[in-house]
């Protein structure tokens, strides 16, 4: 368990048992103690109560002990039932005695009897049921209070405790702990605690001195077991076996090599005598020599043959020394033991591989010799003398006598050659004949050697080989009779044949290839085989492809001579392998192809001429295609045509312009012309009229009256004519001003004033002012015209001017408009001639058609002012009989395109 | 210049006097300055409460008559009686069987009192198996004291005398005590005035009922002692009658309470005396 475990366990466990207690058993107690107490105040307060009852229990005084215990009710909350009995048991008090006034009894609540005497007398009972239940629960909850505050102290201590211990103690014992066990496996590296100055600190600074001595401990010890480490090394890992015994002969170490030798574990042999290793073959004399030596305290050497734990027998060099201690007495012997049984075994295997040499060499004819250059003596293996035919005991073993050996014509040649060799340092490798002495037969023998050089480099030895090959000589001589037929072959075909070798090298060529290369046998072997085409890199690519596929089929290439001229060949190559089957090179032959090339050559222009003929083809497809163009000019020409009648189209338009403006020329002087007399005519009537010439008669002013107002109606006539062909073609322009509605109204009516007067009529006018830019006159002229219609059409009653800013629709976000309303009570209009009123020439039947003038064109006058001059519209509406109105609208501010000419205000 | 000045103050004197008639008008016959009379009020609640009451009503007395009171009272019923007896109050207000007690000497005259009625009443629990008086006979019967006029002793005049029942008194000191002992079975039946019955709890009342009621008894008066001037008297009289003609007057009386104040004479109570009350007054009664 850890020690957080340890510490914490118990203190969980007693805090458990610490509020397990509070919780079952202090905590009830407590409360019934409580409860106790207070019942026991209660029944005092009772006493003190009773006590007040009695005088009026005495007296009988109903109403009073009422009013006491009513207050004792009221005054103590939690007493729920308040009783008072009479001697007799008779209820006094509360009025109401019925069960269901009376409470159920929580299970707090506890009744209180307290008995009232006076003095003997016992007045009556006093029951006074107390509710504990909110004390108690007050006090429950208190407690209950305390035991969580309690709890949550006691877990903080814990926790705190747990952590402390986490920290001062755990902490730094696990560290320690953790550093114990690497010190353990010897890493002195680790890192402590800090050393506080508490037990846990004295603890870190005993274990880091300890570690300190530890360290130095360790050193030591680890530089005598690396000395000793050497020395054991030595022994376990010596070649040789190492045997100790005491002075008593009984073996007290073996190393491994002993065991390794004999097989003999040394939990086998600890104790043993060495003589079990004794195979019987070492003869016990021996034995003794040995003992008598080594206890006489000198060395032993000497070779023993012994036997392996497995039975096998091996032979040892032994040298057993004593070991003295030091005192100087003999301790131990100390044994080392060689295996020589190999080495026997191997000068066994010597001897066997000698005569096996010996045997070699007879079988092979060949024989080995010596030359001790310095005492000039030869040594020859038997096979040599077999060779020569000698005898060993005849021979005098002696340079000379070898050159007697050999034939008489190569002696000399030998000679040199060998001389050479030595004095030279060149390689001695001959071949001569020799006389057989045995039979006399001339032998054909082959000699090498190798020279010995001693540290001065001179040669002090030679050693070296007489292999007999008479055979050999004889198998050449048939080889090369073959060969030059297969020569003789080679050098009869036509083709050119070349022989190259794994580097390109020509190693052979033929007769055919001297010839077409212009170039020797003997300068083209040795050289590049690629120098003779023209090509060289194909011949490359040729060569190579070669080597690749094995073969090459005819391949073209051309060959240059020496004087130039170039020869087509088409290759034909393959591989050749050598006597071990590993490729020696290429072999090659050429097929001379120049007429082939003639052939190749006359079908090239056959060709040509083709191509000619395709290319005059392609001329007259050209030439086509030229003409196409050509026709695509003429279209051309046509849209240009069209052009010039629209030319000539706008030509006439502006003549009849010109018509149009000559029209208007027209109107312009008929105008002035019509109007010029009818001034006149107006004019002097009206003078005439006004009597500022003279007097006139009754007689004369009625004339004269008409004649003025004809000549007034004439005017307005030709006026209005003339306004109608004006806006017929288009000349009217309206001219925009500021000016004020509500003045345009009130002039149109002062124009008007004297028939309005003279009729009797009512005009009501309502016209505020109204800022308005549009062409005044024109908007005046329609005004009069409507104004006067009414004026005309209502014989009585009551004319109504009304003018309003309106808007043109909903999203305008101030009144565009201008709206002029005249109502009036007259005559009215039938339906059905509604549509004709704003007809030119068009005048409506009706009964004051005789009596009012007119010339038919005024309303369509003011329609077409209205709508194509002002921009604006006039609609009617009638009851006839009844009275009509007509209404008026028009753009406050007349459109883009009106000339400011006079103010507002004006 | 002295006669003129002499001139002028007779002048102005005379002036003055058409002005100001009623400063220099000389007083009133009647003695130099009437005495200041005791008004004493019998001690029917304690002596804060009925100071309450009676001093408003003094001082109007004082401001329509003219005359000094002096509001008095005693703390026991008791000292009152004696007091009263002796002829010390001038005025009196008091419990009708006091007039009764004191005639012929002193003799207060009585001079206003309430038009109300006193009138006993005996009241037994609804349940109660009592239908008529003659079942109380010799049952516990609850007063609220023996000297209690309408509450106890003109019930009692009434069972012994008219009806001839005799019963157990139980004295338990308050009318509403008599209720209660009534309601809670302790006593047979009780005696109490009309008034006081209402002035209990709904509770109380609908516990009991009212199975006899006396004799008429005409209320408590104010009388006077007969040493007091016949004028001052009637002063008092018509003071107190002309209250009981205003609201406000009506408002100060019915706190004693009075509601309908009235002129009485000694003839009113003269039937008491016939009653033989006086039997049943217990003197040595105290109300502690």
């Amino acid at each position: 368990m850890s020690l957080r475990k340890k510490v914490v366990l118990p203190l969980v466990f007693s805090g458990t048992l610490l509020i397990a207690y509070l919780y079952g058993y202090w905590m009830p107690h407590s409360l019934a103690r409580t409860e106790a107490a207070y019942r026991l105040s209660l029944e005092r307060h009772l006493d003190s109560v009773a006590e007040g009852l009695i005088p009026l229990l005495l007296a009988h005084q109903l109403d009073a002990l009422y009013e006491n215990l009513d207050a004792l009710g009221t005054t103590n909350s939690d007493w729920t039932d308040i009783r008072l009995l009479d001697p007799d048991g008779r209820s006094l008090y509360p009025l109401l005695d019925a069960a269901a006034s009376r409470p159920r009894p929580g299970q707090d609540i506890r009744m209180l009897e307290h008995r009232i005497q006076h003095l003997d007398a016992y007045l009556g009972k006093l029951i006074v049921g107390v509710d504990f239940g909110p004390r108690l629960s007050e006090m429950k909850k208190r407690e209950k209070e305390l035991l969580a505050a309690l709890l949550v102290i006691l877990s903080g201590y814990i926790v705190a405790v747990a952590i402390m211990v986490e920290w001062v103690v755990r902490r730094p014992v696990t560290l320690l702990a953790h550093a114990s066990r690497r010190l353990a496996r010897g890493e002195f590296d680790v890192s402590l605690p800090k050393a506080g100055s508490d037990e846990v600190g004295v603890l870190v600074d005993s274990f880091r001195g300890m570690r300190e001595a530890i360290r130095d401990y360790q050193s030591e010890l680890l530089q005598r077991n690396e000395a000793i480490s050497k020395l054991s090394h030595a022994v376990q890992q010596s070649p040789v076996s190492i045997v100790i015994t005491d002075t008593d002969g009984r073996i007290v170490f073996v190393n491994p090599k002993f065991t390794q030798l004999t097989g003999y574990a040394p939990e086998e042999v600890m104790g043993q005598n060495p003589r079990l290793l004794k195979s019987g073959l070492t003869p016990p004399s021996e034995y003794e020599r040995l003992w008598k030596c080594i206890t006489s305290g000198a060395v032993w050497r000497g070779e023993l043959c012994n036997r392996k734990k497995n039975g096998e027998l091996y032979w040892e060099s032994a040298s057993i020394s004593p070991i003295q201690d030091e005192k100087g007495a003999i301790a131990y012997y100390l044994a080392v033991k060689e295996d020589i049984t190999e080495r026997r075994q191997t000068d066994e295997v010597l001897r066997a591989s000698e005569r096996r040499l010996a045997e070699a060499q007879r079988i092979a004819h060949v024989g080995s010799w010596d030359l001790d250059l310095l005492h000039n003596r030869l040594s020859w293996s038997d096979e040599i003398y077999r060779i020569f035919g000698l005898e060993p005991q005849s021979f005098g073993a002696t340079y000379e006598a070898f050159l007697e050996a050999v034939h008489p014509d190569d002696r000399e040649a030998v000679n040199n050659a060998y001389t050479a060799s030595v004095r030279d340092a060149l390689t001695y490798d001959i071949i001569h004949r020799i006389v057989r002495r045995s039979d006399g037969e001339i032998r054909y023998v082959h000699e090498k050697c190798e020279h010995v050089r001693n540290a001065g480099g001179e040669i002090i030895h030679s050693s070296g080989t007489v292999q007999d090959i008479t055979e050999l000589k004889r198998a050449e001589e048939k080889l090369k009779a073959a060969s030059s037929y297969n020569r003789s072959l080679i050098e009869a075909s036509l083709d050119p044949l070349v022989t190259i070798d794994a580097n390109g090298t020509i190693t052979d060529v033929n007769a055919a290839t001297e010839e077409v290369t212009g170039s020797t046998r003997g300068e083209l072997i040795g050289t590049n085989f690629l120098d003779y085409f023209t090509e060289p890199e194909k011949a490359q690519a040729g060569y190579q492809q070669v080597f690749r596929e094995g073969f090459v089929r005819d391949y073209p290439l051309e060959i240059r001579h020496r004087d130039a001229h170039v020869t087509p060949v088409l290759y034909n190559a393959s591989l050749f392998r050598d006597a071990a089957g590993s490729v020696a090179g290429v072999f090659a032959a050429a097929r001379d192809v120049t007429e082939l090339r003639k052939a190749e050559h006359e079908i090239r222009m056959l060709n040509e001429s083709l191509e000619q003929r395709v290319a005059e083809r392609t001329a007259d497809l050209e030439k086509a295609g030229g003409e196409l163009r050509e026709s695509q000019r003429a279209l051309m020409n046509i849209v240009e045509d069209l052009n010039q009648k629209t030319v000539e189209l706008e030509q006439a338009n502006s003549k009849l312009k010109e018509l149009d403006r000559l029209k208007s020329m027209f109107i312009a002087s008929m105008s002035h012309e019509l109007r010029t007399p009818l001034n006149s005519i107006i004019g002097f009537s009206s003078i005439i009229l006004d009597e500022w010439i003279g007097p006139l008669s009754e007689e004369q002013k009625k004339n004269l009256a008409t004649v003025l107002r004809s000549g007034k109606h004439l005017l307005a006539l030709i006026n209005d004519v003339i306004d109608v062909s004006k806006i017929e073609a288009g000349k009217i322009e309206a001219i925009g001003e500021d000016f004020d509605l509500h003045d345009l109204i009130a002039e149109a009516l002062a124009l008007l004033k004297t028939d309005i007067q003279t009729k009797g009529l009512d005009v009501r006018v309502d016209s505020p002012h109204l800022a308005m830019h549009t062409d005044r006159r024109r908007l005046f002229q329609c005004l009069v015209n409507i104004l006067g219609n009414a004026v005309k059409f209502t014989d009585a009653g009551t004319i109504t001017l009304q003018t309003a800013p309106v808007r043109s629709n909903d999203d305008a976000a101030e009144p565009d408009l201008a709206e002029i309303t005249v109502t009036d009570t007259g005559i009215g209009i039938k339906e059905e001639d509604l549509p004709k009123l704003f007809v030119a020439f068009t005048r409506l039947p009706s009964p004051l058609t005789l009596k009012v003038k007119g010339t038919g064109l005024g309303l369509y006058l003011v329609r077409k002012i209205a709508t194509e001059i002002l921009g604006g519209k006039v609609t009617a509406g009638s009851v006839y009989g009844e009275g009509s109105s007509f209404q008026l609208t028009v753009p406050i501010t007349l459109a883009a395109g009106e000339t400011h000419e006079k103010s507002f205000g004006h | 210049m002295n006669r003129s000045v002499a001139l002028l103050l007779i002048i102005a004197t005379g002036v003055i006097s058409v002005i100001c008639p009623r400063g220099l008008t000389p007083p009133p016959p009647e003695a130099a300055v009437s005495p200041e009379y005791t008004f004493a009020v019998v001690p029917q609640f304690e002596q804060r409460k009925l100071y309450a009451i009676w001093k408003p009503i003094i001082g109007e007395l004082e401001r329509r008559t003219g005359l000094t009171f002096k509001l008095v009272t005693t703390l026991k019923i008791q000292d009152f009686e004696r007091e009263f007896l002796k002829g010390f109050f001038d005025f009196v207000y008091m419990n009708p069987y006091h007039i009764v007690k004191g005639y012929p000497s002193p003799g207060y005259i009585p001079l206003v009192s309430d038009n109300k009625p006193l009138r006993g009443i005996l009241v037994v629990r609804k349940d109660s198996p009592v239908q008529n008086i003659g079942d109380l006979t010799g049952k516990v019967v609850a007063f609220p004291s023996p000297n209690a006029l309408g509450a106890c002793l003109m019930i009692r005049a009434d069972l012994e005398r008219l009806h001839h029942i005799t019963v157990k008194p139980l004295y338990v000191k308050t009318h509403s005590s008599v209720y209660l002992h009534v309601a809670k079975g302790l006593a047979a039946a009780g005696g109490g005035v009309g008034k006081t019955l209402q002035e209990q709890s709904g509770a109380i009342r609908d516990a009991l009922r009212v199975i006899y009621t006396t004799r008429d008894l005409q209320s408590h008066p104010v009388a006077a002692h007969p040493r007091v001037r016949k004028e001052d008297r009637e002063k008092v009289r018509q003071a107190f009658l002309d209250m009981g003609n205003t609201p406000e007057g009506r408002a100060l009386l019915s706190l004693v309470p009075i509601q309908q104040i009235v002129p009485v004479t000694m003839e009113a109570y003269r039937p008491m005396l016939g009653w033989g009350l006086e039997n049943y007054y217990d003197p040595t009664w105290s109300e502690e």
